[in-house]
């Protein structure tokens, strides 16, 4: 009997995951994809920075999943308020859950909260990424010389690049519109990203690092001894340890080097390293006016070196008006799917979701918000692996009883088909092209207009 | 082997390679000259992914070449370094298989694949 799959979310979790199916359960089986936005592929339209079109390649593959005649797209659907996840176990024969992360990690500093111009990561790279979700709400204030973000891998850098990089190059590009106009008028010329640890614990990868220091009329700025304190005997180990660590240690010193020319360049990205943010300052409009750093050193042994406040040394302040948290993304859970609060997971063993029959889930939420889009490959993989045990172990039957989604979904808010979709993305690249200059897309907004430009109806919900 | 391709007239054009993935099962396939390993791989349905098509983006190429291979080739650009450093199962002679164009010298050479473990931090 054939099997009728869902898969919810539409990123590289829940692509791979339909695409290694298709390959392992051939014939006998059916996917429907299901996104609670208009758009597919989540973070690769969402989170990958506009200047990587090189990285959003991987589409090219999801393009062919979509494609197969055994998938469908049902975009503008959110699982867990459209439709239960009881509804679609009842719908489907087995459902993978792959919706990633909706949220962050806060700092839990002093006035967080309330304080206008503190942005998550998240909502940042939404707003310059054109997220509907950003639609309606106040775009960063860009009218300040500093900022500042806290957090040192990949996204900290992305965010930090984004602020600094010629308005020319980022023009090309698939960036929001109405981010572009105002990083055009942005007054931001430091941008300082702050690491709890030394050099050799930072996050980044080298290729983010090493495309940094090479931005057109932007220094990258080391400070010399901020690097020697960060590198101890443990730290050193864990560099002659891995090849990785050891060539991005090897730039590192090198910008560290080279940082005195590179201060004199227009703008300025500064890695500042065994820093703590304590406290929030804010001005008499609640902006944010600065923030307070405790100097760390490290402790313990190689691979396990905790930042510990350094004995006797004072605190710094930092001015800045805009400041970023970029220390994770997080994951929300679904009513109806057992979640692991501290880990922010879906509890699951390899892939299962602990004691539900049926249900599965791949990607960020199933491992945590880490890894590059590669990693979800091996990811899916596993995931795959489990559900092709439980079919062959008739764990899992095909009843032929299901109904797939369709009959579960109110007809208030228009249900998003793989050629709707494909209308979208015509229309965006065509509006792209037509720029002034050139770009690779013009993306869309908000929902209801995404709606509107498929010909759909659009509800004032929308 | 597949099919009669070992007779004894052969297109000047390809030569034979040999995948082996990490269980060590083997397959021997012809390939064109002038193609990436990606290509070749993906033409004959090996597991080797390609996730980004060979845009330098993604790692998820990554194969393991004999030490002579390798060092018979011209070294690989930094852009390929930076991105094998997050490739897993990295070796002193591992390389991105789009970046790995077949010549006429590669006849019988053996491309092996990493492992996949491991890789779900
Ligand atoms: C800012 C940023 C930049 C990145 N850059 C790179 C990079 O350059 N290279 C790289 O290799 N990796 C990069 N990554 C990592 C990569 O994007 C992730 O590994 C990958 O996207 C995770 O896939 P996922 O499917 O788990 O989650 P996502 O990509 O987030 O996909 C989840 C999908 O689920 C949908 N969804 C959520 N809730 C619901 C619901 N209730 N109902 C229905 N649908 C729902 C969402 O709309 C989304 O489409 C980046 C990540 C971020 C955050
Ligand atoms: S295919 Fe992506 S790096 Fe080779």
């Amino acid at each position: 009997m054939a099997l009728r799959f869902c898969v919810v979310g539409s990123g590289p979790g829940g692509m791979y995951t339909a695409k290694y199916l298709l390959k392992a359960l051939g014939d006998r089986l059916s996917v429907d994809v299901v996104d609670k936005l208009p758009t597919a592929y989540g973070l690769v339209r969402y989170g990958v920075a506009p200047d990587h079109p090189e990285v959003k390649s991987v589409s090219n593959d999801f393009d062919e999943v979509m494609a197969d005649e055994r998938v469908r797209f049902f975009g503008n659907v959110h699982v867990g308020k459209d439709v239960s996840v009881d509804d679609l176990r009842e719908a489907y024969d087995g459902v993978i859950f792959a919706y990633g992360a909706t949220s962050d990690k806060p700092l839990g500093v002093k006035n967080e909260e309330g304080t206008k111009n503190v942005w998550g990561a998240r909502a940042f790279v939404n707003w310059y990424n054109g997220h509907p979700e950003m639609a309606d709400v106040a775009p960063p204030m860009l009218d300040h010389e500093s900022a500042v973000i806290i957090g040192q891998g990949n996204v900290a850098l992305d965010c930090a690049r984004v602020l600094t990089k010629s308005v020319d190059e980022l023009a090309k590009t698939d960036i929001s519109r109405a981010a572009l106009e105002l990083l055009a008028e942005s007054k931001v010329r430091r941008v300082s990203v702050i690491g709890r640890r030394g050099t050799a614990q930072a996050a980044f990868t080298i290729k983010e690092l090493r495309e940094q220091t090479k931005l057109d009329g932007v220094g990258c700025v080391i400070d010399k001894d901020e690097l020697a304190r960060g590198l101890t005997a443990a730290s050193l180990e864990e560099i002659a340890g891995a090849r990785a660590t050891k060539r991005i240690n090897d730039l590192i010193q090198k910008i560290a080097a080279d940082s005195e020319k590179a201060k004199k360049k227009e703008r300025n990205t500064f890695l500042r390293f065994l820093l703590s943010p304590t406290e929030i300052l804010r001005d008499d409009t609640d902006r944010v006016s600065g923030i307070v750093l405790q100097h760390n050193r490290l402790e313990g042994e190689a691979n396990a070196q905790r930042a510990v406040p350094l004995e006797g040394a004072d605190l710094e302040t930092l001015d800045c008006g805009l400041l970023i948290r970029s220390i994770g993304y997080r994951s929300e859970p679904i009513p109806g799917v057992p979640f692991n609060d501290r880990k922010a997971t879906v509890d699951n063993d390899h892939g299962r979701v602990e004691g539900v029959k049926g249900l599965y889930t791949a990607g960020w939420v199933k491992r945590g918000p880490s890894g590059i889009i590669g990693t979800n490959i091996t990811c899916a993989k596993d995931t795959v692996d489990s559900i092709v045990q439980d079919v062959e172990s008739g764990a899992v039957t095909g009843t032929g009883q299901r109904t797939g989604i369709e009959p579960l979904l109110k007809s208030e808010s228009p249900i998003v088909s793989w050629s709707d979709y494909e209308r979208l993305d015509a229309l965006e690249r065509q509006r792209g092209e037509s720029a002034n200059p050139p770009a690779v897309r013009e993306k869309l907004l908000s929902v209801s207009s995404m709606l509107e430009a498929m010909g759909l109806p659009v509800k004032q919900s929308q | 082997f597949r099919g009669a391709s070992m007779s004894a007239v052969r297109d000047m054009s390809t030569v034979k390679i040999v995948f082996m993935d990490a269980e060590g099962a083997t397959e021997t396939v012809d390939a064109e000259i002038g193609d990436s390993i990606l290509d070749i791989a993906h033409e004959h349905d090996i597991e080797m992914e390609g996730a980004c098509g060979g845009e330098m983006a993604c790692s998820t190429c990554h194969c393991i070449l004999d030490e002579a291979t390798y060092h018979s080739l011209p070294a690989p650009e930094e852009e390929e370094e930076d991105m094998l450093d997050l490739a897993l199962g990295l070796t002193e002679t591992s390389r991105l298989g789009c970046q790995v164009i077949v010549t006429k010298d590669m006849e019988g050479i053996v491309i092996r694949l990493p492992a996949e473990t491991a890789n779900m931090q």
